[in-house]
């Protein structure tokens, strides 16, 4: 009996360790297995075995709930962006040997066939949709994008919306495309993000390349490194999606310049290796018309990368909006070929951080060897047969100025799957790396950028901040994009009053989403009665979204989108100013106005009408709001400016007002100090910029200059401090100090570092300090009170010694426009400041100018400027 | 009795059981590494047991002798290949034959650490020249002193993942390196110009000039009549700034500079067959690209890029000039500077229309039906 009980004991442990280690063994345990490994792995769902939609209580919500699939509401909520990973990709199940899904039998699906047609097909789906959205309300609505079915049919929906339906007939025509695409088309994560993560234009030609990359690539659905590295699944299906859709916006897709049959001959002759033509080219000739020979290299170039784990190891886990940057990375440029990308990746791969430091390979050489510069076609031409296809290569080897060092940069990174971008600034060629979830410029200049990345069609640099701000708050952005979707399907078919309430509901759910504004507002125009209630409604909302971040776009929606309406429908000045103090109201006080925010002024301005109390009470309002929020100093500047040209007592009452509001900033406030200097920096600055602005054009109003050399003169007196200056000893030339009084000018300021009111004090003996942004031919430009005959300069840097100022020279000039060499600093010197001493013939100058010279990366760090005035030694 | 055996028996056959349901456990364990398992050198514990191999930079340094050490640097959570490379590579037998006695030791750069990571890192790299740019993977080198004579980044230098070429090179460098301390060493009995020339051979050694060497050989041969000095002072592109009418790196607007001009100074250079190869070839650049702006394809440019390949075919230069001649034997002789700036302005608005006419086509292209 004991020995009875054993067994039993015996085999039910033997049945239960069996059953943990292999279920299979059991009846039953198939399902189990499928069970634990959809709960562990990328599962496929089936939407027939979802749970019925489930419909909100209508409970008021302050903020709008992102929304979640159903049944994965806890996973979603611990990581949003694991909602993204658990969305299936239901259609490719030959992944891992697991049972193919059979489309046919997904509820939901579109069938090859039917993507055959997709005119019916877009009428199919718009019923289908309609029917089902019936009478929109908010709960209805995120109930209804809540459901993957629903999800997917509105991205497939949106994608026929903006495609040329015949031309996608045209490529649905051949039946192994239709299956092959549909597969894609049917994967809501795939498609989802091929119509909403970046700007998806011309969809039926994205997917024609789309097409040839899964021709070139048999194994686009099967991710080699996918138990080596922990990622999303799907890559290579993801560097599709994001290579087709950057490639076709940027219209990437030309044949290229095929090689002539000499040049052929010649690499053949001289046993250069040929350039990449195209990968495939091995077993066939390349066809004579290859639209999407750029896009394949390209896919290829980082499919192949990828499955080899060349890349760095974060690009399969960037979110596939940030995946648009590498994969788009300048198609038509000759550091965007896949020979160069791999020469790149192969000897240029670096932590993320270090890219931002990568364009240092390349040396600064505005000539070659040849004594060609850099602007000529000739700088690389002798070059080019040596380095055939290998164009960072080229320019590590033989040089280039910031275009080509910031290129190297920025396409060092990319090729590596980091994702960076080139941008122009003044007159310079900067770039930025995505590191550490920010953009970091680098190799910059100065803050006015234009990333040559578009973004929604612009240029700028806060509308990049802002898309990248949007796409962030993922889960609320994709579910604003699908309402939009369904506004549009809603618009479309007649049915604007509902259309305008999810446009209004999307915005509402994420006012950064840029381009549904302009649906939004155009459907309303349209529809809406053009109540002034309803337009200030708006005003207030943009202004409380997007200004306090993004003050940049904020001014640009109000400028573009809805003062054209909105001051129409607004018939006293009073209304109006109400409209402008919420713009005012909501700015940040930490975020600095480095834009031209003139435009928006000016058009508020204007608007007032002619009677004087209304514009009066509008640079009261500038005025107030400058003294809350001292970064946004140039609008004071603006404003005085502006009434000086609108007539003389406005402009000498609103001096009054900018006055009394340096004077009387309120002491009680715990950043009084702080706030003074930062306003007064703003006016000087202002003073300093418009003087030189007065230079460049001498006709311009030189009231405005007097007046700011007033203020700056009059504030900078306040910070005179030469107990913590410890200026130094020294000789100073013969003739008298003329310096003091004059005015500083920078070419480049640097507002984190040089607190600007300090300026004047650097031209008397007490010192002050005077910082730039480092660059090459960095200028600071000082105006002396009046003509002099220079006898002498005395300039004290920061810094302990004198060693830096090789290539630094000084100028001198009558009108601030024609310069003469004066002298060039000293290599080194063992004083502590610089003595210039001009011993006979001193020159007549109103200017003196320090340069620092083209050889270095150089900031302007000085003490004291002192300039002196010897009248004998004419 | 029979029961006990009953006993023993099923007690087997339940253990038998037991073991074949665990069976499919191993294969699975053993064969496929687990997603989660971050990439790292599984050849690191080891590596303390190697004397040659020691942990840290500084430890390798205490312990190196002529050979000196090098470092391999990886990056454990962002570059598989280095990683990879660590195995098929860098703890390989052949690797240390090519080496000799150099200490190796293998160091990683971090691209998000965490602190331990960091404190690991920091330790390893202790004393080491920075290394440039934090390219991966890279193979530097450096002597007993810790300067470093050679850096091998990429796979320009360490070819593909097997590492055949990287060995190569390292051994080709650390030779070089012998040669050096070698020559330096004998160059400490000389005097004068034996001296010098000895310094000389050095100088053309493919790995980095001791610092000073210029000094050295002043000290030696102040008068240079082994050329050795100007050899190693050259800079073709001082050279090149110096003669050509430049403001701040960029020629002047007005830039005068002519053939006559540079004709005299460059054909020195051109001539002093005590200067490197490359440096002669590149002064002659100067000349044949000033012929060119001056008198586009004429005889005389053709002479010269002819005269040029001459003297090295197989260098830098000299495998260029052949298609240059193609190229430049078509431009247009005898232009003034003012045509030549007439020509360029049109050639640029040249350049606009056809890029213009690109964009144009550019947008056809756009519209065009999908095939």
């Amino acid at each position: 009996m004991k020995w009875r009980l054993s067994y039993v004991v015996l085999i039910l442990v033997m049945l239960v360790v069996g059953y943990m280690v292999d279920p299979m063994l059991f009846p039953g345990g198939e399902k189990q297995v499928q069970q634990t490994k959809e709960e562990d792995s990328f599962f496929e769902i089936d939407i027939r075995k979802n749970e019925p939609q489930r419909v909100v209580q209508n409970t008021p919500e302050p903020e709008p709930e992102p929304v979640v699939e159903d049944g994965q509401e806890d996973e979603e909520e611990k990581d949003p962006e694991s909602a993204e990973i658990t969305q299936i990709n239901r259609v490719l199940g030959e992944d891992r040997g697991r049972r193919p899904v059979h489309e046919e039998d997904v509820k939901g699906v579109i069938r090859p066939n039917e993507w055959r047609k997709p005119k019916a097909l877009e009428r199919k789906l718009t019923s289908r949709l309609r029917s089902r959205i019936g009478t929109p309300n908010r709960d209805r609505i995120l109930a209804f994008i809540r459901d993957p079915e629903n999800r997917l049919q509105i991205a497939q929906w949106e994608l026929l919306h903006r495609a040329d339906l015949d031309a996608l007939s045209e490529l649905m025509k051949d039946k192994e495309t239709a299956d092959s695409l549909a597969k894609l088309l049917n994967n809501l994560p795939w498609i989802s993000s091929f119509v909403y993560d970046g700007e998806m234009e011309k969809p039926e030609i994205a997917l024609a390349m789309v097409q040839q990359f899964r021709k070139v690539d048999k194994d686009m659905d099967h991710d080699r490194l996918m138990d080596k590295v922990k990622v999303k699944p799907g890559v290579k299906r993801r560097i599709a999606a994001a290579v087709a859709v950057e490639f076709t916006r940027n219209g990437w897709y030309g044949s290229g310049t095929p090689l002539t049959k000499e040049q052929i001959k010649y690499y053949k002759d001289t046993g250069i290796p040929l350039p990449d033509i195209t990968p495939d080219s091995g077993k066939k000739k390349a066809p004579v018309k290859d639209n999407f020979r750029l896009a394949r290299e390209r896919y290829l170039f980082f499919a192949q990368s990828w499955d080899e784990g060349l890349l760095n190891t974060s690009f399969g886990n960037l979110p596939d909006w940030l995946m648009h940057f590498p994969c788009g990375w300048r198609g038509n440029n000759p550091f965007g070929t896949a020979s160069s990308m791999r020469w790149q990746r192969d000897n240029c791969s670096a932590p993320a951080r270090a890219y931002l430091d990568m364009c240092s390979q390349v040396p600064y050489l505005p000539l070659n060897k040849y004594g060609d510069d850099i602007f000529s076609n000739y700088y690389y031409q002798p070059f080019d047969v040596l380095y055939p296809g290998l164009f960072a290569k080229e320019t590590r080897d033989i040089g280039a100025v910031c275009g080509g060092l910031s290129h190297f940069g920025a396409s060092s990174a990319c090729s590596n799957g980091v994702p960076a971008f080139t941008m122009g600034e003044p007159g310079h060629c900067a770039y930025a790396v995505y590191v550490d979830d920010e953009w970091h410029p680098t190799n910059t200049i100065s803050e006015k950028r234009q990333p040559h990345y578009l973004t929604w069609g612009l240029h700028q640099w806060s509308a990049l901040q802002m898309m990248t701000d949007m796409y962030k708050d993922g889960q609320r952005t994709r579910d604003a994009q699908m309402i939009c979707s369904l506004a549009n399907l809603l618009a479309k078919n007649k049915n604007p009053i509902n259309a305008l309430k999810l446009y209004e509901m999307a915005v509402t759910m994420q006012p950064l989403y840029n381009p549904v504004w302009g649906m939004y507002l155009d459907t309303a125009a349209k529809y809406l009665s053009k109540r002034p209630s309803k337009y200030l409604g708006v005003n207030d909302f943009i202004c409380s979204a997007v200004a306090p971040k993004h003050p940049e776009m904020c001014a640009r929606y109000l400028t573009e989108t809805i003062y054209p309406t909105l001051l129409t429908t607004l018939k006293t000045g009073k209304q109006k100013m109400v409209a402008f103090k919420s713009y005012f109201g909501n700015l940040n006080e930490n975020e600095k106005a480095e834009w031209d925010m003139e435009k928006m002024l000016s058009m508020q301005f204007d608007s007032l009408g002619k009677a004087v109390p209304v514009k009066l009470d509008y640079f009261r309002m500038i005025a107030d709001s400058v003294r809350r929020r001292p970064a946004f100093g140039p609008a004071l500047s603006w404003a005085v400016r502006r009434a000086y040209q609108d007539n003389r007592s406005t402009g000498e009452r609103v001096r009054g007002m900018v006055d009394s509001l340096l004077d009387d900033l309120p002491k009680d406030d715990p950043n009084y100090n702080d706030t003074q200097v930062l306003l007064k920096a703003s006016v000087i600055r202002a003073a300093e910029e418009m003087t030189a602005l007065s230079l460049e054009n001498p006709r311009g109003n030189n009231r405005d200059k007097e007046y700011y050399l007033d203020i700056a003169n009059k504030y900078s007196k306040d910070y005179l401090n030469p107990e913590e200056n410890n200026m130094p000893d020294f000789t100073p030339p013969p003739g008298k100090l003329i310096s003091p009084g004059g005015l500083v000018m920078l070419d480049m300021y640097a507002p984190k570092q040089d607190s600007i009111v300090t300026h004047a004090a650097a031209l008397t003996p007490q010192g002050g300090a005077i910082i730039s942004e480092k660059g090459k031919h960095r200028k600071v430009t000082v105006e002396l009170p009046k003509r002099a005959n220079i006898g002498g300069i005395v300039i004290v840097p920061t810094g302990p010694d004198c060693t830096a100022y090789r290539e630094w020279f000084v100028e001198t000039s009558m009108d601030g426009k024609n310069w003469k060499l004066l002298a060039n600093l000293p290599e080194s010197s063992e004083n502590p400041c610089i003595v210039l001493t001009v011993e006979r013939d001193c020159p007549q100058a109103r200017y003196i100018r320090i340069d620092s010279g083209a050889e270095q990366l150089q900031g302007i760090n000085f003490k004291a400027i002192l300039v002196y005035d010897n009248k004998k030694g004419k | 009795m029979t029961t006990k055996k009953a006993n023993k028996t099923s007690l087997l056959i339940a253990l038998c059981a037991v073991f074949s349901a665990a069976a499919p456990l191993c294969p699975a364990q053993s064969e496929e590494p687990s997603a989660e398992q971050p990439p790292v050198a599984p050849e690191k514990a080891d590596a303390s047991k190697n004397p040659r191999r020691p942990e840290t930079f500084q430890d390798a340094l205490s312990a190196a002798g002529d050979d000196g050490v090098i470092a391999f640097c990886y990056g454990p959570d962002w570059n598989q290949r280095s990683v990879r490379m660590l195995k098929s590579f860098w703890n390989t037998e052949n690797l240390e034959k090519a080496t000799g006695q150099a200490i190796l030791v293998a160091v990683p750069i971090y691209e998000n650490p965490s602190p331990e990571q960091e404190e690991e890192a920091n330790r390893i790299s202790a004393g080491m020249p920075p290394v440039p740019f934090s390219v991966c993977p890279t193979v530097m080198m450096v002597d007993k002193n810790g300067t470093m004579y050679a850096n091998l980044p990429g796979s320009d230098f360490l070819g593909d993942e097997k590492g055949a070429t990287g060995i190569q090179n390292i051994a080709q460098k650390l030779a070089a390196h012998r040669k050096a301390v070698e020559l330096m060493n004998k160059a400490a009995t000389l005097q004068g110009v034996e001296k010098a020339k000895v310094l000389g051979e050095i100088g053309e050694l493919p790995i980095e000039k001791p610092s000073g060497l210029v000094d050295m050989l002043k000290e030696a041969d102040p008068k240079d009549t082994t050329g050795l000095i100007r050899r190693n002072e050259h800079s073709a592109l001082q050279f090149l700034y110096k003669q050509m009418d430049t403001k701040d790196g960029f020629l002047k607007q007005d830039f005068h500079t002519t053939l006559k001009d540079l004709m005299v100074e460059s054909m020195k250079i051109v001539n002093d067959t005590a200067l490197r190869t490359e440096d002669r070839q590149a002064a002659y650049c100067l000349l044949i690209g000033q012929a060119r702006r001056e008198e586009g394809g004429s005889k005389r440019l053709k002479d010269m890029i002819n005269a040029n390949m001459k003297i090295d075919p197989n260098s830098f230069y000299g495998r260029a000039m052949p298609r240059l001649l193609a190229l430049w034997s078509q431009e247009r002789a005898n232009e003034s500077v003012d045509e030549r700036r007439t020509r360029r302005n049109q050639e640029k608005e040249d350049e606009k229309k056809r890029r213009q006419h690109d964009r144009e086509i550019k947008k056809t292209e756009r519209n065009v039906n999908v095939e």
